[in-house]
């Protein structure tokens, strides 16, 4: 039963990671100036460092790439990429075209042989559950690439760095200046309001929340937000701390983690300020914990949900 | 008596293969029945089925007349109570509270032992030698203490029934017999006693009556003297023994002299005549039938132990009246049976004038002599033994000092 | 009794009742917030002259106090269940958690989440009742497994019990895999918590506690002569067949009301049973009241460590049980292979 335990504290950690960020620990971000658009012609052999910390050479084009994380097949997509996709796990939902992609396994259980018999020439990975296969991969004569940024400028680096391994630099200049110009337009939007407190409910029984060094503590600071929550990672967090810390906003995922639909009668809730003052906003899983293109709209959830006020 | 227990034609067991048929047996208030047998016979099985842990297959048990089945657990427990083979005991309870948990079934839901009960096993305690044990825990009990604690716990049930299964299995000399002595008296205040032994001699020392089970059937019930002859005990428990008369308890005292076994491996060696009496033979004869001889005894007195062995190992003799003496029909048969043998072997025997036809009739017979020598006088027929003895070693009679020695030179004048 | 052992329990079991009582004022004292010890009595005053208001009361009176309550007795379901298998058993070893009762109760949980999500307030009833038939189930599993000729070995009832309940959880998890709406949920089964406590659950673990210990206490001198085996407590006059269905049905009631508020948390109905023992001896009508109020206490201690240690981040109490109990169980282990 022990056993069960430890999987089963691994199965929570993992699907809390269903956007690819887990773990406290920073891994090294590449420059940011990686962003940069170059407009100089796809060469390769090309050399960037990873998520993961590790350099990655990739000797010609890749024509063959396996994604591992809905944010990667995102990014992959966004780049004019699908034509070149021949597998993606089985969370992956976006753009809607990749649900008839060859499926190789899920996030938290990718399947070596399934994702071997797609012969890929890359495999975008993300950190968390799946640094462990990585070296298995590479014994498949495949490059990995590990994509597990923390913040939304490791996003953009992210984005690009993705592009530069795959030949597709020039558009991922254009997807990175896109996402730069929505969260400067939000940024922007929200820079005047005064900072809002708020809390994220990641689980709910056990009450899981994200701390520092998470995407969503990033992108909380980002639209001008404080996150109560000083620990860092993704962490079960007390309920007394909570209603002692009293958030002005409290966002809850709809997913498979928590029910928001009954928040408002769990013990204690109706003395949180947020609940009273109707301040209760639930965020789409898949916007705000996906390190991908659409990271500006996740953000501009998290931003209108801060301050509404500056979305009238 | 009042009838307690009774079979009625009864086959018993587990699930549906009846280990006991056919027993139809009545245990009376005051009386202990004992049953013997050899081992797997059925004996065990006999008890649980009252305990209700065999299944009565057919036929009818019951208690005081009323049917087995018809008594709940809490009456049965108030009727019957069982010393069984003992366990070791896992849980911590002072010898105290193991028997206390006897009264059990007397006590309502919820209730403490009151005055009378703990005064019940207090004395419990003392009869069964356990008072000086009672903070003791059970599970650190030797085998004796535990099975005389588990004594008292049946005891404070006060049953009119008790079921004993080898109640001495672990017990030493002196509390051996305490326990009997105090199961006899409790009977003699009119419990029924139901006990399995497998000491004959103590089954007829303290058994009113012994019923013999035997490849689950009941082979015999009576009282010991009747039950106990040396034909059933070979044929129940495959043995040769002797069966007689304990000269200190006057009960019947059986004494296995070898097993059906070692009997049938060399029937058919040479003949030989044992002349003996006076217990010198009896060991010589056992010697002799083990180690395959066909053995014959001249002329013995019922009584005698020589004689009783001989009966016991089926050995051809010539059989005579306590205290009677070789007559002249008597001397005719042991010359017989000394022309029909290879070798004769005397024994360490004194002679007198009723036995010294026995001796002649060896010298007589011409045969190869073997004579046991003794330090003791053993001519008390005014030198006539004493002529013969020395007339056979003149004609080459070999004498050795003991039974073994005997045989050993035995086996050399017959070449085996 | 004699007078001597009377006083004696009679000490214990107050030594106890006190022991508990500084527990829960502990619990209720400390937490992840630092609140002075005036403001959490008069927060309960308040609470009781029904006047609560500001956060302070509705942290002391919605969070805490309902949580240590609901710990205490969810530790007295486990200890109590503890308690009954050990005697039906006469194995020192059983728990409801290494006998995979547990897990069946979990089972059985998860089930009626996944099968009533549509349920709504039904489920309130139904995940309790389900969990009821899964720790039926899987009692009833365990031991037609290890029973041979009528006879429960100490060790085949431990490798059962191991056996079942990695079944039991891995047709769990496989449930879970199966509807993923429901996951948060298992989740929380297998790891055991008591942050979901409120004043309800309370409610319904005391009926059950109630419901499920007096049974066994009418039965208490059953339960001690049960401790000679099957066979000699039928011949001291224990209607056996029938008690094991009382006391089985009791102590399945008791963990099905613990798992389906707190999940799975391990080792509470092995260890305190034994403490108990230790002190008062194997008497049941001392042993299970003392044993019920220790577990108690050492619910109501864990959850506190499980509340502070990390503050604010919280760990899964069952986890702290499983740290205290683990190594525990390996001493009772090799003592009992010792004296064996």
């Amino acid at each position: 039963m022990l056993h069960t335990k430890v999987l089963v504290a691994a199965t929570l950690s993992a699907a809390l990671v269903l956007g690819g960020c887990a773990g406290a620990a920073k891994p090294p971000q590449p420059k940011t100036s990686a962003v940069k658009p170059a407009a100089r012609a796809e060469t390769f052999p090309v050399t960037v460092t990873d998520d993961l910390g590790r350099k990655v050479t990739v000797e010609k084009e890749p024509q063959r790439i396996v994604s591992l994380a809905p944010a990667n097949t995102e990014i992959a997509a966004s780049l004019g990429l699908m034509p070149k996709l021949v597998g993606v796990t089985t969370y992956d939902d976006y753009p809607p075209e990749v649900k008839s992609l060859p499926k190789v396994g899920d996030f938290m259980t990718p399947n070596l042989e399934a994702i071997a018999a797609a012969k890929p020439d890359l495999v975008l990975v993300t950190g968390g559950v799946q640094a462990d296969v990585v070296k298995k991969l590479e014994g498949l004569g495949a490059v990995v690439l590990a994509v597990d940024p923390k913040t939304i400028k490791g996003t953009m680096a992210s984005i690009a760095t993705v592009g530069r391994v795959t030949g597709t630099t020039a558009k991922a200049a254009e997807v990175v200046a896109d996402v730069s110009a929505g969260v400067d337009v939000l940024r922007a939007r929200v820079a005047k309001a005064p900072t809002a407190s708020c809390f994220v409910e990641i689980a709910q029984n056990p009450l899981y929340t994200a701390g520092a060094g998470t995407l969503l503590d990033d992108m909380i600071r980002t639209a001008n937000g404080r996150n109560v929550v000083a620990a860092s990672g993704f962490v079960g967090y007390s309920l007394e701390q909570l209603l002692k810390e009293d958030p002005q906003v409290y966002f809850a995922t709809k997913g498979s983690m928590s029910d928001p639909s009954g928040l408002k009668k769990r013990p204690g809730y109706d003395k949180l300020s947020a609940v009273t003052a109707g301040r209760v906003v639930l965020l789409d899983d898949n916007l705000v914990s996906r390190p991908g293109p659409r990271i500006a709209q996740g953000l501009r959830q998290i931003a209108q949900g801060l301050h509404p006020e500056a979305f009238k | 008596m009042a009838e307690a227990l009774r079979f009625a034609d009864v086959a018993a067991g587990y699930g549906r293969r009846a280990v006991v048929s056919g027993v139809s047996l009545t245990v009376s208030a005051g009386e202990i029945l004992g049953l013997v047998g050899p081992n797997a016979a059925g004996k065990t099985t006999l008890l649980r089925t009252v305990t209700g842990d065999a299944a009565v297959l057919s036929g009818a048990l019951t208690l005081e007349g009323r049917p087995r089945g018809s008594f709940s657990s809490a009456e049965m427990a108030r009727m019957v109570a069982v010393l069984p083979q003992t366990q070791p005991q896992t849980f911590a309870f002072t010898v105290r509270d193991f028997v206390t948990l006897g009264r059990h079934a007397h006590l309502r839901r919820l209730a403490d032992p009151g005055a009378a009960d703990r005064a019940l096993v207090e004395r419990m305690l003392a009869l069964t030698d356990t008072l000086r044990l009672a903070e003791v825990r059970v599970d650190t009990l030797s085998g004796g203490d535990l099975q005389r604690a588990t004594l008292a716990q049946a005891l404070v049930q006060e049953p009119r029934v008790l079921l004993l299964d080898e109640p001495t299995s672990h017990l030493d000399i002196d509390h051996t017999l305490m326990v009997l002595d105090l199961v006899r008296s409790l009977a003699g205040q009119g419990l029924a006693v139901l006990a399995v032994f497998h000491d004959l001699g103590l089954a007829s020392r303290y058994a009113d009556r012994l019923a013999v089970v035997a490849g689950g059937e009941l082979r015999a019930v009576g009282r010991p003297a009747e039950v106990l002859t040396p034909q059933l005990v070979g044929d129940v428990f495959r043995v040769r023994a002797v069966v007689g008369t304990d000269v200190v308890t006057g009960a019947v005292s059986v004494t296995p002299v070898l097993r059906d076994e070692s009997l049938s491996a060399g029937r058919r060696g040479p003949r030989v005549l044992v002349i003996s009496g006076a217990s010198t033979g009896a060991l010589l004869l056992r010697s002799l039938v083990l180690a395959g001889y066909d053995v014959t005894c001249g002329a013995l007195n019922r009584g005698d132990t020589d004689q009783a062995v001989a009966e016991a190992l089926g050995v051809p003799r010539v059989d005579l009246p306590a205290f009677g003496s070789v007559d002249e029909k008597a001397f005719r048969k042991v010359e017989r049976l000394a022309s029909e043998a290879e070798a004769i072997v005397v024994g360490a025997t004194p002679f007198g004038t009723s036995n010294l036809a026995n001796l002649r009739a060896a010298v007589e017979s011409d045969k190869p002599l073997v004579v046991v020598e003794t330090d003791e006088e053993r001519d008390f027929a005014h030198g006539e033994a004493r002529r013969y003895l020395a007339r056979a070693k003149q004609r080459g009679a070999v004498s050795v000092k003991d039974g073994e020695a005997a045989l050993q030179v035995l086996g050399r004048m017959l070449g085996r | 009794m004699p007078p001597l052992a009377r006083t004696r329990t009679a000490a214990v079991l107050a030594a106890l009742a006190a022991l508990l009582a500084l527990a829960a004022v502990a619990g209720v004292a400390f937490g992840a917030v630092r609140i002075a010890p005036g403001d959490v009595l008069g927060a309960i005053g308040r609470g009781l002259a029904g006047r609560q208001s500001g956060m302070t009361d509705a942290l002391v009176l919605e969070l805490r106090l309902p949580r240590v309550v609901l710990a205490a007795l969810v530790g007295m379901c486990l200890a109590a269940a503890g308690t009954l298998y050990q005697a039906l058993f006469r194995n020192p070893l059983a728990d409801p958690y290494i006998l995979g009762v547990s897990s069946g109760a979990g089972l059985g949980a998860t089930i009626a989440l996944v099968a009533g999500a549509s349920l709504g307030v039904a489920s309130f009833v139904a995940v309790p009742v389900a969990a009821f038939a899964g720790a039926i189930a899987a009692i009833a599993l365990v031991v037609g497994l290890s029973a041979r000729g009528g006879r429960v070995e100490m060790l085949s009832l431990l490798l059962a019990g191991v056996a079942i309940s990695y079944t039991l959880a891995a047709l769990t998890s496989f449930v879970m895999v199966f509807s993923r709406q429901t996951m948060q949920q298992v989740v929380f089964w297998m790891m055991g918590g008591l942050q979901a406590a409120s004043w309800t659950y309370v409610l319904v673990v005391a009926v059950m506690l109630v419901a499920g210990i007096s049974v066994p206490l009418l039965y208490a001198r059953e339960l001690d002569v049960m401790l000679l085996g099957d066979e000699r407590a039928g011949q001291l006059g224990v209607d056996v067949e029938r008690f094991k269905l009382v006391v089985l049905g009791a102590a399945s009631l008791l963990v099905a009301a613990a798992v389906s508020v707190s999940g799975l948390i391990g080792f509470v109905g092995l260890m305190t049973p034994h403490m108990a023992r230790l002190v008062l001896g194997p008497g049941h009508r001392r042993l299970l009241p003392a044993s019920v109020l220790a577990g108690g206490i050492v619910l109501v201690l864990a959850d506190l460590v499980a509340r502070v240690v990390l503050a604010p981040v919280e760990l899964p109490v069952g986890i702290v049980t499983a740290l205290l109990g683990g190594p525990f169980f390996v001493w009772l282990l090799v003592r009992t292979g010792r004296r064996a």
